[in-house]
């Protein structure tokens, strides 16, 4: 029975032919690591409808470093009119991954990272939903684990943030300070069907589950995010993500989160 | 005499030049996106032997020509796919015998390249080699080949007192 499953899986390969799955994901960060000696540059622009009927925004330059196969550190600044009118610098974190495991197959492959986030913020806090990319200063450590089976790539992720006190804002009695962060994340690479050059623009789909439930009994909520990507020239990356919730209580400054990002890569920078 | 004297200038030149890697085919496994391809390439490219790099991007194989005056380290190209986040799964090197070789291995830039299996023939010019080292093919064919091959140095690339590097190869 187990070498037919073996064969089974075999002639799916072959009907599938080579692995067109796609792993760089829009909301979450895949267990892969960019390549050593690597310089990304990010314009991360967040459109948030509020509860006031305005629209808020946050802008977030990112720069991501791949200091080995193995190290990649991400460094991003925060300014939004999510939390007043005007558009007010908010802060910066820093993200850090290690992928220590990575068993690689010409059709496949398994890779498991840590990562951990600290962040600075000056908003004030009064919601319980944490986020460290942009809204509560803190940290948060995990694991993210990727399997490229084929036609798809299945990412999930798993980590505890800790909020701190914001740097002129203190948390407010009764908010959460702990909370438990999972996602699942899904890819797959819709063109080019064949490539043939580096020039060829693909267009990636994906659809992730972003869950956070907090460890002080605030409750819980879960995201659906489709997104859209197109990559130019092997180099440059346009991602468009809506994201909004499903289900769940955790008070945030709005469940509908739309992103539009510009990725610009540099190889062999430094 | 000064034409006699450049002549044996030039077959002794001649005579002299050196067996060679000319051309290799380095398939990479884990590579999911034009964009991960590009990386690579990049990464070879930074090596000073590299000549030329065609890539087939629907095979993951990069067609690599060498330069015929720089020394080639096939260990280097495996370090750079590993920089760019990748794994070899293949590597068929072209070596150029500019002598008939018939022995069970030879030296390349002070590197024994030993055959797994013996060619049962004299080998002469454009060879295409395969290299059946850890790393230059998949974990679960080196387990394998770890088994069939009894040469102590397959499972440590070297020699005992690791002063050698010995690559395994086999004609392809």
């Amino acid at each position: 029975m187990k070498a037919g499953w073996k064969h089974l899986l075999c002639l799916a390969a072959m009907l599938w032919g080579k692995a067109y799955a796609q792993e760089l994901y829009v909301n979450t960060e895949p267990a892969s690591n960019m390549a050593a000696k690597a310089i990304g540059i990010r314009l991360n622009n967040e459109f948030e409808p509020l509860q006031d009927n305005r629209t808020g925004y946050r802008l977030s330059p990112e720069v991501m470093f791949g200091f080995s196969k193995n190290l990649m550190v991400h460094v991003n600044l925060y300014a939004s009119s999510i939390y007043q009118p005007s558009f007010n610098f908010e802060g910066a974190s820093v993200y850090a991954k290690y992928r220590f495991l990575a068993l690689d197959q010409p059709q496949s492959h398994f890779r498991v990272a840590g990562f951990g986030r600290a962040s600075l913020i000056n908003d004030p806090v009064t919601f319980n939903t944490i986020n460290l990319q942009g809204d509560n200063s803190g940290y948060l450590g995990g694991l993210v684990v990727t399997q490229l089976l084929h036609k798809l790539a299945l990412s999930a992720t798993s980590d505890v943030s800790h909020s701190l006190d914001n740097i002129s804002n203190p948390i407010a009695p009764g908010i959460g300070r702990n909370q438990l962060d999972y996602t699942f994340s899904a890819g797959y690479l819709l063109l080019p069907k064949t490539y043939t050059d580096y020039k060829q623009t693909n267009l990636n789909l994906y659809m992730e589950l972003l869950g956070k439930s907090s460890l002080d009994g605030k409750g819980s909520l879960m995201d659906i995010a489709p997104a859209i990507q197109f990559i130019f020239n092997s180099t440059t990356r346009l991602d468009l993500s809506y994201e909004t919730q499903l289900s769940g209580n955790l008070s945030r400054p709005s469940n509908t989160i739309y992103l539009i990002r510009l990725e610009h890569n540099l190889f062999n920078a430094f | 005499m000064k034409k006699i004297t450049l002549f044996f200038a030039l077959f002794t030149m001649f005579a002299q030049a050196k067996a060679q890697f000319i051309k290799a085919e380095l398939e990479v496994s884990g590579l999911t996106c034009s964009m991960c391809s590009l990386s690579t390439q990049k990464s070879l490219n930074t090596l000073d032997f590299i000549g030329q790099i065609k890539p087939d991007l629907n095979k993951n194989i990069f067609y690599i020509t060498f330069k015929a005056d720089k020394a080639v380290s096939l260990d280097a190209l495996k370090q750079k796919v590993k920089a760019a986040g990748f794994s070899v799964s293949k590597l068929i090197a072209i070596y150029d015998f500019k002598t008939t070789q018939d022995n069970a291995s030879f030296q390349y830039n002070g590197d024994t390249y030993q055959f797994t299996v013996l060619p049962g023939k004299p080998l002469s010019g454009e060879t295409r080699l395969q290299v059946l080292d850890k790393d230059f093919v998949p974990t679960s064919t080196f387990k394998k080949l770890g088994a069939q091959i009894k040469d102590a140095s397959y499972a440590t690339g070297g020699t005992n007192d690791k002063k050698q590097r010995v690559y395994h190869i086999s004609l392809s």
